[in-house]
């Protein structure tokens, strides 16, 4: 599965300690994700939707 | 101690009371076994002897409690890279089990206690950085 969680990220200007902050999760988790390493549970990648403000197929998507 | 130290990157607060809780009780159990036995020594005649070595119980309590509040407080990922590498590790204990069974007394020693608690717990320790290197 790929992702835009550093795209996200990077325009909203956030660290990736800021972005694990607001998911109360660790920074090792967030940077996991962004490289692909680790695929989020759902309930999980709906957060991060929710945090971007952006349906959850605008930042989850299956790879090609 | 393998997956204590903080093996799965950065601790929150709540997995760094629960790392204390474990040191902590860490320290109490290998007070109270050395208590146990200096008193199981000296009081061999005793009948109620046994009980002294259930001083380090609580300390075993505590530790189990640590382990416990620190796995209730990682995050998803941290989990996964807990239970795999737990699930690994207890793969290879059985293993390597099973392997030291078949020559223990005829070609090799029967291994004391210490021996067997330090080999699980390096082979823990080793499982999990393993598996942590999956995800990083």
């Amino acid at each position: 599965m790929k992702n835009r969680v550093r795209d996200l990220r990077s325009e909203r200007e956030w660290s990736q300690a800021d972005l694990a902050d607001k998911l109360a999760v660790s920074r090792q988790t967030i940077n996991a994700i962004e490289t692909g390493k680790y695929d989020p549970s759902l309930p999980l990648a709906f957060k991060i939707a929710q945090v971007f403000r952006n349906r959850i197929e605008e930042v989850f998507f299956p790879e090609k | 101690m393998g997956w204590f130290s903080d093996k799965c990157g950065q601790m929150n607060a709540a997995q760094r009371r629960a790392y204390r809780m474990y040191l902590w009780a860490t320290v109490l159990y290998l007070g109270t076994l050395l208590i146990a036995v200096y008193l199981s020594r000296h009081f061999k005649a005793w009948p109620g002897k046994p009980l002294f070595m259930l001083l380090p119980l609580a300390a075993v309590v505590l530790m189990l409690r640590g382990m416990m509040l620190y796995f209730t407080s990682a995050d998803e990922m941290q989990r996964r890279i807990l239970s795999e590498g737990s699930a690994y590790a207890f793969a290879t204990i059985i293993f390597a089990s099973i392997v030291y069974g078949l020559f223990e007394g005829s070609v090799i020693p029967p291994a004391p206690w210490w021996a067997q608690f330090t080999f699980m717990m390096t082979v823990w320790g080793f499982a999990v950085e393993i598996t942590k290197r999956r995800y990083k």
